[in-house]
């Protein structure tokens, strides 16, 4: 795919004047470019909502949605501008579903994106944020859609949920303390969820502790109903080897059902952690 | 005191919860004591040294024990319906007394704290025999279960409470005004 960008750019550059508007397409995604034009720039975000268009800071470009094809045309040539249309690359067919395991090296945290749409993004290994995990495919991979309280609960603080056995338990515990340790993960709060982390599996590793604290669950289910969370809950894991279904879509790939989610290993055995220290430019890496 | 002036009662679950930002569920697994007290019809008695009803010693009773062992007891009250109260202060039903009802729901404690049930009388629910609904239920536990009468000795409830412990190994203690529940409590924890 990224080669098929690359054709487009060049596509793209040969073409440009200051009064054309381009649009071209590689697959299902779709390019729109134009010179800088504030009034043309504020209608076209109008039309296409942040959902559906991306910014591509490499190619200057940005990607929408097909939908929108005739209406950004219609727009351009309201604005005075030729337009550059080239559509041979279309294939609309070519947004079906395929499942593969994506290599996500950092996701980023919940956002609205308007017109009710939540999404994460996620980075690929070149550093370009390529994926798009929406908040309720992240919910259900980690169980929270289902059982929303479990979020703020201990299973939620481990990535796990209630029916998991101790085996599966244990193996979250550790997944957990690896990715947020101190020493390694940057996050901002990472030295209090470390400490949540190991807070959590001192009660849920204990057979006993573990079943009063259900018993507790249970019992808080029983006296209150709490409101829902004010603020977005946020998927425990920055990075993963993640196997989904997904679809191509403005410009990258949108996630649509989750299967499987582990580690990203490298040749040695070690385990990469992703993190984004406060006020950096980008996340950094490390191998555990 | 009057329960209507006093929202948490210090040592509770919820007062510790607001103190260490601990949840209610994390407390309940930290938990030592499974206080289950009697709050049926007959609690509204007077019959305690300063003429306050059975219902308000006890309350004071239980601030005791709970500013003892500070988010160390899971309390329940209990009547024809079983209430957990995390703030510490009985729910007061004043109907009958439906003891198998509580011990089955809190069998999921049995081995991990210590269970005090505090009457004053015989079980009359469910109908026709409480008293053997819940003897029933406590032949069910495998560690013990802990009494405490309040009211005059050697009547037909005292009788049934002591059978309680008996049956399932726990300790019996009289406590026949509930201004002694504390040291009733304090004493059985201790072993004393």
């Amino acid at each position: 795919m990224q080669t098929r960008f690359r054709q487009l750019w060049d596509l793209y550059e040969v073409g440009m004047t200051s009064t054309t508007f381009t649009i071209r397409s590689a697959g299902a995604n779709v390019m729109c470019a134009f010179p800088f034009d504030r009034s043309l720039l504020d209608a076209f975000k109008r039309l296409v909502p942040p959902s559906d268009r991306r910014w591509d800071d490499k190619l200057k470009a940005w990607w929408i949605d097909p939908r929108y094809i005739d209406g950004v045309t219609a727009l351009a040539q309201r604005y005075g501008y030729i337009v550059d249309r080239d559509l041979t690359n279309l294939d609309l067919s070519g947004s079906h579903v395929m499942r593969a395991v994506f290599r996500v090296c950092y996701i980023g945290g919940v956002k609205d994106r308007g017109n009710g749409v939540q999404t994460a993004s996620g980075m690929d290994d070149s550093g370009k944020w390529f994926y798009t995990l929406p908040y309720d495919v992240l919910q259900e991979w980690f169980g929270v859609r289902a059982d929303p309280s479990l979020a703020r609960t201990l299973y939620g603080v481990l990535g796990a949920k209630r029916t998991d056995d101790a085996d599966a338990l244990k193996r979250a515990y550790r997944r957990m303390a690896r990715q947020w340790h101190p020493d390694v993960c940057h996050e901002r709060g990472a030295t209090e969820i470390f400490q949540a982390i190991n807070d959590a599996w001192a009660t849920l590793g204990d057979t006993n502790k573990r079943q009063m604290y259900d018993f507790g669950l249970e019992l808080e289910g029983e006296t209150e109903k709490q409101s829902a969370p004010q603020s977005l809950w946020n998927p425990p894991l920055r990075c993963g080897d993640i196997e989904a279904d997904a679809v191509q879509r403005v410009g990258g790939i949108q996630i649509m059902k989750i299967y499987g989610w582990n580690d990203i290993v490298n040749a040695s055995g070690q385990v990469m952690v992703a993190s984004w220290t406060p006020g950096a430019t980008g996340p950094t890496f490390s191998w555990r | 005191m009057q329960d209507n002036q006093l929202v948490v009662v210090p040592g509770s679950l919820a007062h510790t919860a607001q103190a260490t930002g601990k949840s209610i569920p994390e407390l309940v697994a930290e938990c030592s004591i499974v206080v289950i007290l009697d709050q049926s019809g007959s609690m509204i008695e007077t019959d305690t040294e300063d003429g306050r009803s059975r219902f308000d010693v006890a309350d004071e009773n239980l601030a005791k024990i709970q500013a003892a062992y500070p988010g160390k007891v899971l309390l329940f009250s209990f009547s024809s319906h079983y209430v957990f109260c995390p703030n510490g202060i009985p729910h007061r039903e004043g109907a009958g007394t439906n003891l198998a009802n509580v011990l089955e729901f809190a069998r999921t404690a049995d081995g991990r704290a210590e269970i005090v049930v505090i009457s004053d009388g015989e079980p009359n629910e469910p109908y026709p025999d409480g008293e053997e609904a819940a003897l029933r239920v406590a032949r069910q536990y495998k560690h013990p279960i802990h009494t405490i009468f309040i009211g005059k000795p050697g009547g037909d409830g005292e009788r049934f409470l002591d059978k309680l412990a008996s049956k399932t190994g726990g300790r019996r203690f009289v406590a026949p005004t509930p201004g002694e529940l504390a040291p009733g409590i304090i004493a059985l924890l201790s072993g004393g």
